[in-house]
């Protein structure tokens, strides 16, 4: 889960990190008073290059700020409409610094990543951000970022301590301002939380949990697989056969008739969709309860757009039966789904439009404001992760 | 030891709905289980198995202990490990899927700072077919030979186990070595287990998108692996910043896609496929 820069801030100020003062506005008739100007008013959305798309305004009046804050809480910035604006205390700095702690995947290691030139330009001076073993942080941070030790070490023992107890993947300070008498104030703050931590995180921003619905691609053959590798695969086969997948699900083993319909039901929703395969390996799961799923589909989904099925695995003979008696034909393997199904897509036109709309935010990875650490360390094989389901 | 050994093996949560199950799918496959542990029902039997409280009880009783399966809930598997480790067993495998990152890292750091080997978390562990299955996939697609099969992916190693057993190439062992994004076993140490295995003479390595490991997998393959490897990385349609099932399938920076993999693998001279079907034509 990806935090809003407010609630990453709140989280910050529990841990004693220091940031601008600040207030939350969620309309432009309830104005705090008072207000020290100028500020910044900040939209409130989880995507990068805020920026760039209006949504982070100067103000210097108070007269100015109610028409300020509708016009960001009318802004749509990469399909995020903000519901709440940030208004904050214009800090002076003398400096732009670039701080961040990341669990780094590849090298099983929790890290920091600093460069003495933060703040926008760091995609510019990607070659500038070190990383730094934790153990190494006290000694090497303050020279290269150049700043007090006195000042940074409070600050590097909030950060860690605020990683470690709300169970982040991401915690990215850019930029970190220096102020004139040298203290050290988060500025911005972007912050990713693991989601398998949700059941010890309780006070955290949880969405809804939406369990697990289909992935949209934009195109026009639906997909359902088990296992998350296997539906990738499936996808994969798709594109290089010359078509182009609707979605990407990963029904899990032991499914049954009810999520089965279920997942059929939301790719039928998905537009342009002309024709869905179902590849499935039954090794602990068992056909013929998928096979049981597709006979009542068939009865109680009177739209259903054509199924091309391979079934193989576990009681595949039974399924099989099963089918056949319910006059729904198999096929013999993934290849002749996909040709099939490429055919059925032919007269359908294909809905480009949803492909960006769906695009989960990265967020950093566009900022101008907050840059990717991503992109900063991809040289040492930086990352970026978040996750939701089963590697079986 | 190392994975290939037939192991004597303890099921930690041997009494939950999954543990149970599982359990008799190893004992049928070959797998030496003595006992089973869950916390508070020390004393009843599943499957015909003593189980006990903790696993020193467990070790004590059965001092050959040397390997643990785990299926305890993702909240309790972090003491799960620890407490396997601390009994002085040798090998774990943790089956359990949804557990914190800072719990993974936490498990790996301790399994090396002890020398205790660990597969998982979130995978389907592995099988020496004809000799011991330690984790959840199917014996009944498998068959004994000298191919080895690492896989993040848990069905796409049952999908290949299964067609390679139809063409009549045999398996020395399937190891699913898990999705989420900080493994205990790499690659890089799984493909060091299978190259000094006698037994193995090919390997098939499948990878997905995220991370880096498949890369510092190759460059140790060049380096260090004299056996043949085939290699298949999926996730080519996947576009960035999704997570794609696994936690630790996403594309963050341009190296961790399918198609930079790819490349990458092929340059360090490993047969690589597009796709599934491709890979299994070329075995």
């Amino acid at each position: 889960m990806n935090l809003l820069e407010h609630q990453a801030k709140s989280l910050l100020t529990e841990h004693g990190a220091p940031v601008p003062r600040s207030w939350l506005v969620r309309d432009s008739s309830t104005i705090p008073d008072p207000l020290s100007f100028p500020l910044v008013a900040k939209s409130q959305v989880p995507v990068g290059g805020r920026g760039k798309a209006g949504g982070i305004v100067n103000v210097d009046t108070r007269e100015a700020l109610p028409m300020v804050i509708d016009q960001i809480l009318a802004l749509d910035i990469k399909g995020h409409r903000p519901s709440s604006v940030l208004l904050e205390e214009k800090l002076e700095g003398s400096r732009e610094l670039y701080l961040a702690l990341r669990l780094n995947r590849d090298a099983r290691r929790i890290e920091w990543l600093a460069s003495p030139s933060g703040g926008i330009d760091i995609e510019t001076n990607a070659s500038s951000v070190e990383t730094v073993a934790l153990d190494d942080g006290a000694a090497t941070l303050p020279s290269i970022l150049g700043v007090e030790e006195a000042a940074l070490s409070p600050l590097t023992k909030a950060l860690l301590e605020t990683f470690k107890a709300s169970d982040l993947m991401l915690l990215e300070i850019n930029p970190l301002i220096e102020l004139s008498d040298k203290s050290l104030v988060c500025a911005d703050a972007k912050i990713l939380v693991d989601d398998n931590a949700r059941f010890r995180q309780p006070t955290l921003p949880w969405p809804e949990v939406s369990g697990n619905p289909p992935k949209p691609l934009g195109g026009t053959i639906g997909c359902i697989a088990n296992g998350a590798g296997m539906a990738m695969s499936t996808m994969d086969t798709i594109v290089a056969a010359g078509g182009k997948p609707a979605n990407f699900l990963d029904i899990g083993g032991g499914t049954g008739e009810k999520e089965f319909m279920t997942a059929l039901r939301q790719i039928m929703e998905l537009p342009g969709v002309s024709s869905i395969i179902v590849n499935i390996f039954a090794g602990i799961s068992r056909c013929d309860e998928i096979a049981r799923g597709i006979i009542a589909a068939r009865e109680q989904l009177p739209a259903l757009p054509p199924l091309f099925i391979r079934l193989e695995g576990t009681n595949r003979d039974i399924a099989v039966q099963l089918l056949t008696d319910a006059g729904i034909t198999i096929e013999p393997n993934l290849a002749t789904c996909i040709q099939k199904a490429l055919q059925a897509s032919q007269a359908a036109p294909l809905d480009t439009s949803v492909e960006e709309a769906s695009v989960f935010p990265t967020g950093a990875r566009q900022d101008n404001q907050s840059i990717s650490v991503e992109r900063a360390s991809e040289m040492d094989g930086g990352e970026k992760m978040t996750n939701t389901g089963s590697g079986r | 030891m190392t994975l290939f050994d037939k192991p004597t093996v303890l099921v930690q949560g041997i009494t939950g709905h999954h543990g149970a199950f599982h359990t008799k799918g190893m004992v049928e496959a070959g797998t030496n289980i003595v006992a089973g542990v869950t916390p508070g029902k020390g004393g009843q039997e599943v499957h015909g198995l003593p189980v006990f409280s903790s696993v020193s009880d467990a070790k004590s009783a059965f001092p050959d202990l040397n390997t643990s399966v785990v299926f305890v809930p993702a909240a309790f598997a972090k003491n799960a490990v620890v407490e396997v480790v601390d009994a002085g067993i040798e090998q774990i495998v943790v089956i359990t899927e949804g557990i914190p990152v800072h719990d993974a890292l936490f498990m790996h750091e301790y399994c090396t700072s002890h020398d205790v080997t660990l597969v998982g978390p979130n995978c389907p562990g592995l099988i020496v077919p004809g000799s011991h299955k330690l984790g959840i996939i199917a014996a009944h697609i498998t068959s004994p030979g000298s191919t080895a099969i690492i896989s993040r992916s848990g069905t796409l190693t049952y999908e290949l186990a299964d067609a390679l057993t139809k063409k009549g190439i045999g398996q020395s062992i399937i190891l699913g070595i898990g999705g989420d994004p900080v493994p205990g076993m790499s690659f890089v140490d799984a493909l060091k287990m299978v190259e000094a295995n006698t037994q193995t003479e090919q390997i098939i390595m499948v990878g997905e998108i995220g991370g880096t490991t498949e890369q510092l997998a190759a460059d140790y393959i060049a380096e260090h692996v004299s056996k043949p490897v085939h290699g298949l990385i999926v996730g080519h349609a996947a576009p960035a910043g999704q997570t794609f099932g696994h936690a630790g399938a996403i594309v963050g920076t341009d190296s961790e896609s399918a198609s930079a993999k790819t490349e990458y693998l092929r340059q360090k001279g490993i047969q690589m496929s597009a796709t599934l079907d491709e890979l299994i034509s070329q075995l």
